[in-house]
């Protein structure tokens, strides 16, 4: 399921009450005389709107970025969406030797979450779990934050009493043994509690291919934006949701307003032509990294244009009732 | 704002403590006070005004112009600051020591960085005896901080050591990391008898070759070890001649003391 789904235990906090049979985002019911062509692409006048999260940012070193990366990779597996993975995690980018603490070659990872104790408790699972179980891994705050998380310091309990700390210029590290030789861990990692999850671009489509090939052109280039991530498959979703079910025991369903299968059963949101619908779901340490990342997905689809299959952007909101963070699709173009 | 500036006048006839020259010490005196503050003992100790001669600036960036083996307690209590000795640093140089920079281009005396808490020492020649090591009575030496020593070192380097890093780039004399409780010392030349001696925790490094090891130290794998990454890319600057690649790649590891608690180790680089 999308990110654009309220969170789970957030959208009490957010409305106040646990009912989740609100209707469809309203976003996708932009004025017809609001419509903006751009390069033969519509661009709707809507916004994004998101959500504060808690995040944090670990370097994941190994000695070579093949293993950097696998261990990134496997770290931010399952880590689409707070609702069924608990934190949304993504790499951020590669990092040259020169870039990380030990000077081996080096991956950047974030991690989201909706609570600092969610937050703490998912990144040591899965430092523990995935980087710690890496041959030749060892595992840094990759973020500058007065407020921190705990990381090596509950990790360092795997060493059964065997294991040690050192303090380098003013961080503390914790030295596991392991089987292969010794895992390093700092000992906590950077927090901020201003980042930005969910902002979001809704790509409409002509054909499913040229949907697809335009969507990977916008995640290629929002991929390059620092301090964000796109936590779902390939940084897309096919499967936006929208709130409530016909099932009481399902807080978020399949969107059939943009489902182009649905078109002729439902209150459609799709024009004729639209074929296929992707999403870019988009989380940021901080609100300008994530208007970034959409001003340069925004950017690149515009490009692509009408002649690569994009018939219109649009983006996914709750009405602006939930979420403080609001992205403008009309002011990112400015 | 230029540096506080300390000329010698001369050879000191006694032996001096100049732990009032720390910035939180200077600040707000004048010329006339800073002169007559007493850095000696006797029926007519001498003071500043008598030993050197002073130029006003701030009290954040002191410097000494001239130095020598009697030149006690610089940078002792420092807590901000910088302080440059353009010459020899007596005992007790950084003693206590808890933040600023304290570079000495000379050598120091005994019990330099002693009960160092913090900050930074860098010591352009030799450092004599317990380097870093507890005052009389105390129960540890060095608690924190950095101390960078780019030639030899004395006898009982980071003696009950606690915490921090000393690194040193000749050699070191006997008993380096006595007793050492944890922390770091790296000697990337050669050192004495017994490194490590009764050590409990903590890491030595040894570039070179002891006169006579430690016998209670147990082999304990070539391996490499990321955190030594760590450390040498903080001495790199201080000490780029002192072949600190040679543990960059595998490295012997020898576990100990086990006749104390035995959590400590020395490492060499890899034969």
């Amino acid at each position: 399921m999308s990110d654009l789904t309220p969170k789970t235990g957030l959208w009490d906090r957010l409305t106040g009450r646990s009912d989740v049979s609100a209707g469809a985002m309203a976003g996708s019911e932009p004025a017809q005389d609001a419509y903006a062509q751009h390069n033969g692409v519509r661009v709707d006048e809507t916004f994004a709107e998101a959500f504060p999260m808690s995040a944090t940012a670990v370097i994941i070193t190994a000695p070579t970025i093949e293993w950097a990366r696998i261990a990134a990779i496997s770290m931010t597996g399952f880590a689409t969406s707070v609702i069924g993975c608990g934190c949304e995690a993504g790499i951020d980018r590669e990092l040259p030797p020169e870039e990380t603490p030990d000077g081996r070659p080096g991956v950047r990872v974030l991690v989201f979450a909706m609570s600092p104790a969610d937050l703490e408790k998912h990144t040591i699972n899965r430092v523990g779990q995935c980087v710690l179980t890496c041959a030749g891994t060892a595992c840094y705050s990759g973020l500058t934050a007065d407020t921190r998380i705990k990381l090596g310091t509950n990790l360092r309990y795997f060493g059964d009493g065997h294991q040690s700390s050192k303090v380098v210029a003013g961080r503390r590290y914790w030295r596991i043994p392991v089987m292969e030789g010794e895992f390093l861990c700092e000992s906590h990692a950077g927090m901020t509690g201003e980042a930005v999850g969910g902002g979001n671009l809704l790509i409409l489509g002509r054909t499913a291919r040229e949907t697809l090939a335009a969507t990977e052109a916008a995640v290629h280039a929002m991929r390059e934006v620092p301090d964000t991530i796109l936590p779902f498959p390939g940084g897309m979703v096919r499967s936006g949701s929208k709130v409530g079910s016909k099932y009481a025991f399902m807080i978020a369903s399949s969107n059939e307003a943009y489902c182009p299968t649905l078109r002729a059963i439902s209150n459609s949101s799709l024009d004729p032509g639209v074929n296929s619908v992707l999403e870019i779901v988009i989380d940021g340490l901080s609100y300008d990294a994530v208007a970034e990342s959409m001003r340069v997905g925004l950017a690149t689809l515009i490009e692509v244009g009408a002649r690569g299959g994009v018939v219109a952007v649009s983006a996914g909101n709750y009405g602006g009732k939930l979420g403080p963070h609001h992205f403008h699709l009309h002011e990112l173009m400015s | 704002m230029t540096a506080m500036i300390f000329k010698l006048r001369g050879e000191p006839g006694q032996r001096l403590d100049l732990s009032v020259l720390t910035p939180q010490q200077l600040n707000g005196l004048s010329e006339t006070d800073l002169a007559a503050l007493t850095v000696g003992a006797g029926k007519a100790p001498p003071t500043l005004g008598d030993i050197f001669g002073i130029t006003m600036g701030d009290p954040a960036d002191i410097r000494i112009v001239g130095g020598g083996a009697r030149l006690d307690g610089i940078g002792a209590g420092l807590t901000r600051g910088r302080i440059v000795v353009e010459g020899d640093a007596g005992a007790y140089a950084a003693r206590g020591m808890t933040g600023g920079d304290l570079h000495i281009a000379g050598s120091a005396g005994p019990f330099a960085g002693s009960g160092m808490a913090g900050g930074l020492m860098h010591i352009g020649a030799d450092a004599g005896d317990w380097l870093g090591a507890p005052g009389t009575g105390e129960m540890t030496g060095m608690r924190g901080g950095t101390i960078v020593v780019a030639g030899r070192v004395g006898d009982h380097a980071g003696d009950r050591m606690r915490r921090g890093l000393i690194a040193v780039g000749g050699n070191a004399g006997d008993f380096p990391a006595s007793r050492m409780i944890a922390g770091t010392l790296a000697i990337f030349g050669d050192c004495g008898r017994l490194p490590g001696y009764m050590m409990r925790r903590g890491t030595i490094l040894v570039g070179g070759h002891s006169t006579a090891w430690t016998p209670t130290f147990g082999e304990s794998g070539v391996v490499e070890l990321t955190m030594l990454r760590l450390i040498l890319r903080e001495l790199k600057a201080w000490l780029p001649d002192a072949g600190l690649a040679a543990f960059e790649g595998p490295v012997q590891r020898y576990a100990g003391d086990l006749a104390a608690l035995g959590k400590g180790e020395i490492i060499q680089p890899a034969a």
